[in-house]
C-alpha cells in the first residue's frame, strides 16, 4: 500500500459518490410518480479496495404488484357495474317519486279506484286515462333507458377494446427495450416501471396473469388463460353495435379469434372493466327487460276485454292496453320489447276520437263490436267492469322463470318484486364496488408505500453522501499535502 | 450491516390522507342529507332486495288512502239516502195518521185527495235526491232522474185509462159515485196493483235501475251502497198515494171510497215496515263504511309504521355522525398541513 492507491481509492469514492447522487436525484425527480420504484445503486468494492457503482436496482415487490394488478382488475369490472345499474336504477327511481312502474300501476288502481265510486265522473275517467298513460310511457322510456344502457356498455366495450389493444402495443416496444438492455447489461430499471405501469393500465380493461421468461421478456394472459401477448400482442377484435333494441345479441370480443366474452365463450373474462360491461350488456340489462316485458304482457292481460255474449264467439283482445300486434293477444313467456310499444289504446282517448265511457262499459277492443260491451244498457253508475279492474291487477298470473324474480305472482306484486330485484343487484354492485375499490386502493397505496420514494430518507442519504465527498475531498487535500512535504523535502535534500 | 425498519413512500403518506378525507366527506354529504329528510339517503342502496317489501308497503298505504276518499263520496251519497227515507218514512207515517182519521168520519175525501196529491209530490221529489250530478235512488242508471212529476206524465195517462177501461168513465166523470164496493176492490187488486209492479212501473213510472250501486270499501270488500226507486216499499207507496189522490175519491159512494182507503192503509202499512227495514239497511251499510275506515286507519297506523321502520332514520344519530365526521376531516386536514410541513429539506 503507498499514498498513490490511497489516492486512486479516494478519487473512486468521489466518483461512486457522484453515480450514488445522480441515482438519488432520479429518485428525487420520481418522488410523486406513483409508478416510479426507488432505484438504487448497487456499490461494491474493487479488489484494490476502490469502491465503485456496478449496477442500478430498484425496490420491487412482486406479491404486492400482483396483487394490486388483481384487485385494479376487479374494481373495474365492479364499478363498471355498478355504475350501469346506478342508471337502471333510475328507472326505479327514489321511490318517492312515482315513476317505477311499480308506483305507476299503483297509481293507476287508485285511479280506478275513485272511478269505481263515481262512474258517471267523466273527470275521474280522465284520471284514469292519464294514470294509464303515464303507466305505458313509463315502462317504454324504461325500456329506452336499459337499452341506452346496452350500447353505452357496447360503447364502452370497443373503446375497452382499443385500449387494451394500444397499451399491448406499447408494451411490445418496452419489452424489447428490457430483453435487449437485460442482454447488453444496461440499467432497464426506469423500463420496467414503464411496463408495470402498462400492466396496470392493462390491468383496469382486462384481468391478466403473467410470466416472465429468463431474457426478462414478459408474457401477458387473461384471467382465463387466453394469450394476450407473447413476444408479440395477439390481436383483439370487436365488432360494435351502435344500436340496441330489446331482442338484439351484441357481439363478442375476440382474441385471435377467441371469444372471451359472451355465452358462446368458453374461456370467458371474469375481470376488468371489460368484463364488467360485458356482463352488464348480456345478462343484467336483458333480465331487466324481461322483467319490464313481462309486466307489459301482465298488463295488457289484465285489461284484455272477453266477449260477453252468451254463447262467445270473439277472441279476447287487448283492452286499455294494447300493443302493435293487436288484437291477438301477446303469447306467454316473455316477449322482448313489449315494454317498449305497449300503448293506451286510442279508442278510450278522446284526444284520439275515442270515447273515455269505453272505460267503464267495457268495449275498447272493438268499440263495433256489441260483444265487448260490458254495460249494454249504458248505466251511468255501473261499476262492475271497474271493479273487475281493480281486483285483475291483484290476480295470480304466471310469469316467465327465465326473467326470474317470480313465477307466479299478480303483476303489481311481480312488479315490486322486479323493484326489489334490481335493487338487490345494485347494492350488491356497489358493495362490491366499494369494497374492491378500497381493497384495490389499499393495494396500490401498499405496493405505492413499500416501492415507492420517501423524500426524508434520500434526503439523509444525500447527507451521507454529502459527508463521505467532504471526507473524500479531504482526504485527497492530506494526501496531495503529503506529497507536497515529500517534494519540498526531496529538493531540499537534494 | 442494514436495520429493517418499515418503508413508507412520501406519495403513499400522502394519499392516504387525501384518500382518507375524500371517503369522508362523502359519507358526510350521505349525513346531511339524512339529517334533513329524516329518510336514508339512498332507498334502493340501504334496503336492496327489501326496497320491493318497502315499495308495496308505500302502496298499500295510498291504495288505503284513496280508499278512504271514495268512502267519505259513499258515504255523502247513503247520508242524502238516510235523509230522505226519513223523509219518505214521516210523510208516509203522517198520510197513514190522515187516514186513520178519515176512518173516524174526521177527513173529508177532498182533503184526503189533496194530502195524497202532496205525498205523492213529496215522495217523488225525496227519490229523486242528487249529490252532485248522481241520482241517489237512481241505482246504477244514476245519470237519469228516476221519477217523473206525476201531473201529465206517462203514469197518469196509464191510470186513467186502466180506470176508463174498467168502469166506462172518467175519474171525475159523472157514473163514479155509481161504482160499487166490489168492483172498486176488484179493480184496485188487479188493474190498478198491476199498473206499479213489473215492466208497467220501469216504463210509466221509474227510470232507475234495479241493479244498486256497489262499491269497494275496502281493500276486499264490495258491498251494495244504495237504495233504488224500484224497490216494493217505494212501489207500494207510490201505489197508495196514487189510489187516494186520482181514483176521483170525494166523488165515489161510500163503500167504493171505504174500499180505496182501506187498500191505502193496507199498502201503506206494508210500506212503512218494509221501508223500516230499508232504512236500518242503510244504516247497516253507513255503519260498514264507518267500520272499514276505522279498519284503514289501523291499517294506515301499522304500515306507516313498517315503512318508518324500513326508512327512517334515527336522526339524532345522524346528527352526531355529521358532528363527528366534521370533526374527523378537520383533524385531517390539519395533519395534512403538519405532514407537509414536516419534511428534512427544512431543517438543511
Amino acid at each position: 500500500m503507498n499514498l498513490s492507491d490511497a489516492m486512486n481509492i479516494a478519487q473512486s469514492s468521489l466518483a461512486s459518490n457522484s453515480a450514488q447522487i445522480s441515482v438519488l436525484t432520479r429518485n428525487i425527480a420520481g418522488a410523486n410518480n406513483p409508478n416510479y420504484t426507488r432505484k438504487i445503486a448497487l456499490v461494491t468494492t474493487a479488489n484494490d479496495g476502490a469502491s465503485q457503482v456496478v449496477s442500478v436496482g430498484q425496490a420491487t415487490d412482486q406479491a404486492l404488484f400482483t396483487s394490486m394488478l388483481n384487485s385494479s382488475s376487479d374494481a373495474a369490472a365492479a364499478t363498471a357495474l355498478s355504475s350501469g345499474l346506478s342508471q337502471l336504477q333510475q328507472t326505479v327511481n327514489d321511490t318517492q317519486s312515482a315513476t317505477s312502474p311499480s308506483a305507476l300501476i299503483s297509481n293507476l288502481s287508485n285511479a280506478l279506484q275513485q272511478y269505481a265510486a263515481s262512474p258517471s265522473d267523466t273527470t275521474l275517467a280522465q284520471g284514469v286515462l292519464t294514470a294509464a298513460q303515464s303507466l305505458a310511457s313509463g315502462l317504454n322510456s324504461a325500456t329506452t333507458t336499459v337499452q341506452q344502457v346496452r350500447s353505452q356498455a357496447d360503447a364502452s366495450m370497443a373503446s375497452s377494446v382499443n385500449t387494451i389493444n394500444s397499451l399491448l402495443s406499447q408494451f411490445e416496444t418496452v419489452n424489447n427495450t428490457i430483453v435487449a438492455g437485460t442482454k447488453a447489461g444496461t440499467d432497464v430499471t426506469d423500463a420496467v416501471d414503464t411496463r408495470n405501469s402498462i400492466l396496470s393500465q392493462l390491468s383496469q380493461q382486462v384481468g391478466i396473469t403473467t410470466t416472465t421468461s429468463s431474457n426478462n421478456s414478459m408474457s401477458i394472459y387473461t384471467d382465463s388463460g387466453v394469450t394476450l401477448f407473447d413476444n408479440i400482442p395477439m390481436s383483439v377484435t370487436f365488432q360494435p353495435t351502435s344500436t340496441y333494441t330489446a331482442s338484439t345479441v351484441g357481439n363478442a370480443v375476440y382474441v385471435n379469434g377467441i371469444p372471451i366474452t359472451g355465452s358462446s365463450s368458453t374461456m370467458p373474462i371474469q375481470s376488468g372493466a371489460l368484463a364488467g360491461y360485458a356482463n352488464l350488456r348480456d345478462n343484467v340489462t336483458v333480465t331487466y327487460q324481461s322483467q319490464l316485458d313481462e309486466i307489459a304482457r301482465g298488463l295488457i292481460d289484465n285489461f284484455s276485454e272477453s266477449d260477453q255474449s252468451n254463447p262467445a264467439t270473439l277472441p279476447t283482445a287487448p283492452g286499455l292496453f294494447t300493443y302493435p300486434g293487436a288484437p291477438t293477444m301477446p303469447s306467454n313467456g316473455v316477449n322482448p320489447g313489449l315494454a317498449g310499444t305497449i300503448e293506451v289504446n286510442p279508442n278510450v282517448d278522446p284526444s284520439q276520437g275515442g270515447s273515455l265511457s269505453l272505460l267503464r262499459d267495457g268495449g275498447i277492443a272493438d268499440p263495433t263490436e256489441a260483444g265487448y260491451d260490458y254495460n249494454p244498457t249504458g248505466a251511468a253508475s255501473y261499476s262492475g267492469r271497474i271493479q273487475q279492474l281493480i281486483s285483475n291487477l291483484s290476480q295470480t298470473m304466471s310469469f316467465d322463470p327465465s326473467a326470474g324474480p317470480d313465477t307466479s305472482d299478480s303483476v303489481t306484486g311481480y312488479a315490486a318484486s322486479s323493484v326489489s330485484w334490481l335493487e338487490a343487484a345494485y347494492q350488491n354492485a356497489d358493495n362490491q364496488n366499494t369494497y374492491q375499490t378500497t381493497l384495490s386502493s389499499q393495494a396500490s397505496q401498499a405496493y405505492s408505500s413499500d416501492t415507492g420514494v420517501n423524500l426524508d430518507d434520500q434526503m439523509s442519504q444525500m447527507l451521507d453522501l454529502e459527508n463521505s465527498y467532504q471526507a473524500s475531498s479531504k482526504l485527497i487535500t492530506t494526501i496531495n499535502s503529503l506529497f507536497s512535504t515529500l517534494f519540498q523535502s526531496v529538493t531540499a535534500t537534494s | 450491516m442494514t436495520m429493517l425498519t418499515p418503508y413508507i413512500s412520501s406519495t403513499g403518506m400522502s394519499t392516504a390522507l387525501q384518500q382518507s378525507i375524500l371517503q369522508m366527506e362523502s359519507q358526510l354529504s350521505q349525513a346531511n342529507t339524512e339529517v334533513a329528510t329524516g329518510k336514508v339517503a339512498n332507498i334502493g342502496l340501504a334496503l336492496g332486495a327489501n326496497t320491493g317489501q318497502y315499495v308495496s308497503l308505500t302502496e298499500q298505504l295510498s291504495g288505503l288512502q284513496t280508499i278512504t276518499n271514495t268512502n267519505n263520496v259513499v258515504a255523502t251519497r247513503l247520508s242524502a239516502t238516510n235523509d230522505a227515507m226519513t223523509d219518505i218514512l214521516s210523510t208516509a207515517q203522517n198520510f197513514l195518521n190522515t187516514l186513520a182519521g178519515d176512518q173516524n168520519g174526521q177527513t173529508t175525501g177532498a182533503v184526503m185527495q189533496q194530502q195524497a196529491t202532496s205525498a205523492l209530490q213529496s215522495l217523488i221529489s225525496d227519490l229523486n235526491t242528487n249529490v252532485g250530478q248522481q241520482y241517489v235512488f237512481g241505482g246504477v242508471n244514476s245519470s237519469v232522474q228516476p221519477m217523473t212529476d206525476y201531473s201529465g206524465s206517462t203514469a197518469q195517462q196509464a191510470v186513467a185509462s186502466a180506470f176508463s177501461a174498467t168502469f166506462g168513465t172518467t175519474q171525475s166523470g159523472s157514473g163514479v159515485s155509481n161504482i160499487s164496493s166490489t168492483d172498486m176492490q176488484n179493480f184496485l187488486d188487479t188493474q190498478f196493483a198491476g199498473l206499479f209492479t213489473g215492466s208497467s212501473w220501469t216504463t210509466d213510472w221509474s227510470s232507475a235501475s234495479s241493479q244498486p250501486i256497489q262499491s269497494r270499501i275496502t281493500s276486499s270488500e264490495v258491498i251494495n251502497t244504495s237504495v233504488t226507486a224500484n224497490d216494493p216499499a217505494m212501489q207500494q207507496l207510490t201505489e197508495a198515494y196514487t189510489m187516494v189522490a186520482d181514483l176521483g175519491l170525494s166523488n165515489l159512494s161510500q163503500g167504493a171510497s171505504q174500499a180505496v182507503i182501506s187498500t191505502a192503509t193496507q199498502k201503506l202499512t206494508s210500506a212503512i215496515s218494509e221501508l223500516t227495514n230499508l232504512q236500518a239497511g242503510v244504516g247497516t251499510m253507513q255503519s260498514q263504511v264507518t267500520n272499514a275506515n276505522n279498519q284503514i286507519s289501523i291499517q294506515t297506523n301499522v304500515l306507516t309504521t313498517q315503512i318508518d321502520n324500513l326508512a327512517n332514520v334515527n336522526t339524532y344519530q345522524a346528527s352526531t355522525q355529521v358532528t363527528d365526521l366534521t370533526t374527523q376531516i378537520e383533524t385531517a386536514y390539519s395533519l395534512t398541513e403538519q405532514l407537509h410541513g414536516l419534511s428534512l429539506v427544512n431543517y438543511l
